[in-house]
């Protein structure tokens, strides 16, 4: 077991500082155009990354994760989160991985703090004398922000950082969000007897989580941390309370309870789609408390968007439906269009997989109320939302992740892990061609 | 499709009149197993559907990599010069060879500068495809974050199978460049 835990680690250390260093070298297409922060590190990587570097990294990655994951419940715990903790410093101190997500986000907050500019009806190009402009991905440059009003307002504060500094804080805050999933994932996999070391292994050092989510410091980050905080509220007592053997009851109110509705709202003001786990938690937990903080978080945080942004803050209904008529060379939407003869997704294709998407969320939802559980509902549901979106990026199909990692059904974490090795199947075909120039 | 629970506390006393649906529910209940085996049936399909999906674009984009690595050496081999801020755009309508492949010369291209564009088909040989023509695309007032439109209206100068297509609707505006890399049919060989 010794050895085999050490070549996994080796594996996962390896593979990331391979892609960190490679990749701190710059002028790499798996780098986006960003501040050149990490000069420093220049000289510790053998070449630049390329594709196929970096997808032999993410492969041999996905190796020892595996290794890691069939070898996690009899693992040392400290052991477990040394290795998370030096792969979380290799991400941390290494450049901007694969998106230029990150530079929206700064944009949107430097447009409000800076230039008085409202990121939900402005778009970067309005602001393209600021210096975070440059490093917006083209497809972005006009579009109004589709995030929520709580996490605008939450980003507004990195505006002030700088470009450099602002990058380093979203660093900060992703890296942050990323320890409390693995705490709620911890806490929850031990309240429902499961092995806490196996949940820390899938959740944390998931390629997907590590090189893709992490690297690119996603927002999805914050919004899965608020989504388990609500499962932790609903399902897991209060760790003194726990030991003395008491209940969080406020009069007929159920303060955590009220406390888990109101965190997957304010999750979703960080990014819409979390909203989907709401239907599951008030059909399987049938607490009055839940709809009532839910519904109070609903009110605050629309009257703090609309007092703030105006109407246009709060319509992420909007956004939703803007986002969703994207399409993306990875979805899966994409690789059945071509595998049934046709060149690309059509208009038709949308409302067929909507349709789809609607007939899994009813059959879940109604398998929630007669009894199955809420959270593997839920993780059912975003795993539906990733596969029937036409525009998939890997930081879309983490969601699940953390639920899978925390339900007694082992068929959606088998579901989650196969969508995953799929999308990173999908990634290989440079491996197979020459390196484009 | 699911029996309570043999064992199941008694409600809060809050709750104890409501009707058994509609009270609080902490715990899962186990279902009898045959939505379950039905379930799981579903899930495995359609997992081996998404993974032939998938197995089979992989197949469809590795021939594809190879083509446009051809592409880009063969624009730089004919132009003279490195490419930069290419823009390669596929036949996806009826799975031909044809691309088009359009590049700036210079890095940072400034505002008004023409792209120039060929228009490779055929097969890869010794790491290169011919070109067949082209023209200078026009992308006045637009700058690198601004996406250039292939569009008639702004492609100007074409020359080889270019102007048999009537792909050019633009003239050439002054002082910009009108140099016709590839001569059409005649003269494949400069793709070489």
């Amino acid at each position: 077991m010794g050895a085999l835990a050490a070549i996994a680690a080796i594996a996962l250390v390896g593979a990331l500082a391979w892609i960190v260093f490679d990749g701190a070298k710059g002028a790499s297409p798996l780098l986006p155009y960003s501040p050149y922060f990490t000069g420093w590190l220049r000289h510790v990587g053998p070449g630049r990354l390329t594709y196929k570097s970096f997808l032999y990294a993410l492969l041999v990655f996905c190796v020892g994760y595996g290794m890691l994951v069939g070898l996690a419940s009899r693992l040392p715990t400290r052991w477990v989160i040394a290795l998370l903790a030096v792969i979380y410093l290799l991400v941390f101190i290494g450049p901007v991985l694969i998106s230029t997500d990150v530079f929206s986000y700064l944009a949107y907050a430097r447009m409000g703090v800076l230039h008085g500019l409202n990121p939900y009806t402005r778009a970067p190009f309005d602001a393209s004398a600021d210096a975070i402009y440059k490093y917006v991905g083209t497809d972005w440059i006009h579009t109004p922000t589709a995030y929520g009003p709580v996490y605008t307002l939450l980003s507004y504060p990195l505006a002030l950082l700088g470009v450099v500094g602002g990058i380093w804080g979203m660093k900060v805050v992703a890296l942050a969000s990323l320890v409390v999933i693995l705490w709620l994932t911890w806490r929850c996999a031990q309240v429902r007897g499961l092995d806490r070391r196996l949940a820390l292994v899938l959740v944390g050092a998931n390629p997907l989580v590590v090189i893709y989510t992490l690297g690119g410091e996603h927002n999805d980050l914050q919004m899965v941390a608020l989504m388990m905080a609500a499962v932790a509220l609903t399902i897991a007592p209060p760790l003194r309370k726990a030991r003395a053997g008491e209940a969080g009851r406020i009069g007929w109110l159920d303060g955590r309870e009220a406390w888990a509705g109101a965190a997957v709202v304010a999750g979703a003001m960080v990014k819409a789609t979390v909203a989907v786990m709401l239907p599951f938690m008030v059909v399987g937990r049938r607490r009055v408390s839940a709809v009532a903080g839910a519904t109070a978080m609903v009110a605050g945080g629309l009257l703090i968007g609309f007092a703030v942004f105006g109407i246009h803050g709060i319509n992420l209904v909007s956004a939703l439906n803007r986002d969703s008529s994207f399409v993306s060379t990875d979805s899966f939407a994409t690789e059945i269009a071509h595998l049934l003869g046709k060149p690309g997704v059509f208009p038709v294709d949308h409302t067929i997989l909507k349709g789809m998407l609607v007939i899994i969320g009813i059959y879940v939802l109604w398998r929630t109320w007669r009894g199955y559980d809420w959270v593997a509902g839920s993780g059912w549901a975003l795993l539906a939302v990733a596969v029937t979106t036409t525009w998939l990026l890997a930081w879309y199909i983490i969601w699940p992740l953390p639920l899978a990692a925390v339900s007694r059904d082992r068929r959606l974490l088998w579901a989650v892990l196969a969508i995953q090795s799929l999308f990173v199947i999908h990634q290989t075909a440079p491996l197979f061609g020459r390196e484009l120039g | 499709m699911s029996t309570p629970a043999p064992n199941a506390p008694h409600p809060p006393a809050a709750v104890a009149g409501w009707r058994q649906w509609l009270r609080p529910r902490s715990d899962e209940r186990l279902g009898r197993g045959e939505v379950r085996l039905i379930e799981t049936v579903v899930l495995v399909l359609v997992g081996v559907f998404l993974a032939v999906a998938t197995i089979h674009d992989v197949a469809r984009q590795v021939p594809m990599g190879e083509r446009l690595s051809a592409d880009l050496e063969s624009w730089r081999a004919i132009v003279g010069v490195p490419y930069h801020n290419p823009l390669i755009e596929q036949d996806v309508k009826h799975y031909t060879t044809r691309d088009i492949v359009c590049a700036d010369l210079e890095i940072g291209k400034p505002l008004g500068e023409p792209q120039v564009c060929l228009i490779f088909t055929g097969p890869v040989r010794d790491r290169r495809r011919v070109a067949y023509g082209g023209f200078h695309l026009l992308a006045e007032g637009t700058d690198v974050h601004e996406p250039v439109l292939d569009v008639p209206k702004y492609r100007y100068a074409c020359w080889g199978t270019a102007v048999a297509e009537g792909l050019c609707e633009a003239k050439a505006p002054p002082r910009f460049p009108t140099k016709p890399y590839v001569d059409g049919f005649s003269s494949p060989p400069l793709a070489a």
